[in-house]
């Protein structure tokens, strides 16, 4: 085997591993998102429902010293103090989620009625985000994602959102590109000034890229 | 090598070309974020099972300890570029790497379980202080980085063949083009492979270990707060373990690479001044980069 060879098969070899730094989400949670329309045909709300992964999970309950028997289950008194925390959201915290029509962001209220629950271990957040002006859906459509801007929680939609609603109206998912998310996630980072990368909170933030986008279309 | 272990390598790189071209990067970001999951889940359920008393518990926790640590290494960062490029730039045998890929693993964790509890001590275990605590270290890490790539060039630069008298070996007579002598002036190959340097050594680990995984961190932290201090530690020790497999096999690839280099040059002394001069201009860049990145952080 002419050493020339073995050199450059090693030194191929060593691009297979991943050299550079580079940001990788550090909680998962499991989505599923309910389209919900009113009797006059417009989008009025948004259901979700939020499953914690165990590890962030274990983290929240250890933080805020619950579950004291660990039996796995929360008392009354328990869900009815974390729904209403939960709820709380502060003034800059969108709600990892973003609604868009004809090109514009969709005003979406803070949630309401939200139900916590722990279930094998993992905290499940149930809950709506109305809109603020509903949209009528007659021959339109609008687009959803979940993500977290820093991508620092992965927003995971395993099953395409459902309808609620008087017509019948057609969900489609747009599968996120890794592959095109990381490049552009590199480029920003390298995009960015010493200065700025001293600063907390100046990650680049490509979250959405990252993330599936979902297609509601509904017949005119 | 043995033939047809080479050739099976020189397909491997092909494919693994093939795909860095087809998006790689893609495939294999989605993987690794299955994978982590994955790890995460079952580090929680061990967490929940020590502290639930389960028989079995400890011996579970530790397995997930050394797979986490794996394939967490197999991401970006826990220091396989910087072993892999010093293994390139710098001629180390390979018992030598693995010396190195295992101080500086375990060292990474012993910064960890140090960080954590310096925290604890000093914070009394608020998470984001702790975390700000590690973040004040990376840029000393870079730091040693950067003096690693320094160390490289100072080193090769000495060994930079010279036409004039004094380069640093004794002759019993002179030179001529009738010399014959039956040497030559180039470094010697043989010697190159066999030059080590603590401090560069020294270096190396102390860039490695100085920026602790924030899954060992994560993991000392939670351990603590269960009251599993003793076994959070021995856990974070053996995730340190996992990492070391990785940033080895990274450094003895690497290392190979440097190998059939140095058995190219006993062919000619012009390739041997190559690998000189590739030895500078790699530690040039490593002290660039890292310099640029410490300067950056601090």
């Amino acid at each position: 085997m002419p050493r020339a060879v073995s050199f450059l098969t090693a030194l191929a070899l060593l691009v297979v591993l991943p050299l550079r730094a580079g940001a990788h989400p550090h909680e998962f949670v499991d989505t599923s998102l309910t389209f919900e329309m009113d009797a006059e045909g417009r989008l009025a709300a948004v259901h979700v429902v939020w499953h914690w992964d165990e590890l962030m999970s274990l983290l929240t309950l250890e933080d805020l010293g619950l579950d004291p028997d660990h039996d796995g289950a929360l008392s009354a008194r328990e869900r009815a103090t974390l729904a209403q925390r939960f709820s709380d959201w502060p003034e800059d915290f969108a709600g990892d989620m973003q609604l868009q029509h004809a090109g514009q962001v969709v005003a979406l209220r803070r949630p309401h009625g939200m139900d916590v629950d722990l279930r094998e271990g993992r905290f499940v957040l149930d809950f709506r985000r109305a809109l603020a002006d509903p949209i009528p859906m007659a021959g339109a459509s609008v687009r959803l994602q979940a993500f977290d801007p820093t991508y620092f929680v992965y927003y995971e939609v395993p099953e395409l959102p459902g309808v609620i609603g008087p017509t019948a109206c057609d969900v489609t998912r747009i599968t996120a590109d890794l592959g095109a998310a990381r490049s552009l996630y590199e480029r920003l980072v390298g995009d960015l000034t010493e200065e700025q990368l001293m600063e907390p909170g100046q990650e680049p933030l490509v979250g959405s890229a990252f993330a599936d986008t979902f297609v509601l279309t509904c017949p005119g | 090598m043995p033939r047809i272990a080479g050739w099976a390598l020189a397909v491997l790189a092909l494919i693994a070309l093939g795909l860095a071209a087809l998006g790689l990067q893609g495939w294999m970001a989605e993987a690794a974020l299955g994978a982590q999951r994955q790890a995460q889940d079952a580090l929680a359920g061990a967490l929940r099972a020590l502290r639930n008393g389960e028989p079995g518990a400890v011996a579970g926790f530790l397995t997930i300890c050394f797979l986490h640590g794996f394939l967490h290494a197999l991401g970006p960062g826990h220091g396989k570029g910087v072993i892999a490029a010093y293994a390139v730039a710098a001629p180390v045998p390979a018992a030598r790497l693995v010396v190195i890929a295992g101080l500086s693993s375990l060292a990474q964790a012993v910064t960890a379980i140090l960080v954590v509890y310096a925290g604890v001590w000093l914070l009394d275990g608020a998470r984001e202080g702790v975390e700000g605590l590690a973040a004040a270290i990376e840029p000393l890490s870079f730091g040693f980085v950067a003096l690693l790539g320094l160390m490289l060039c100072i080193r090769a630069w000495r060994r930079f063949p010279r036409e004039q008298a004094g380069h640093g070996h004794h002759h019993d007579h002179d030179h001529g083009p009738e010399c014959g002598c039956g040497h030559s002036h180039a470094p010697d190959p043989a010697e190159l492979a066999s030059a080590r340097s603590v401090r560069e050594v020294a270096a190396l680990v102390a860039g490695v270990a100085l920026r602790p995984c924030t899954s060992a961190l994560f993991l000392l932290i939670l351990t603590w707060q269960l009251g599993l201090d003793a076994l959070g530690i021995l856990g974070a020790l053996v995730m340190g373990v996992g990492t070391m497999a990785v940033t080895l096999s990274s450094g003895l690839v690497a290392g190979m690479a440097r190998r059939g280099l140095i058995g190219l040059a006993q062919d000619g002394s012009a390739l041997a001044r190559g690998l000189v001069a590739a030895e500078f201009l790699l530690g040039a860049a490593i002290l660039v980069f890292a310099g640029s990145a410490a300067l950056r952080l601090l």
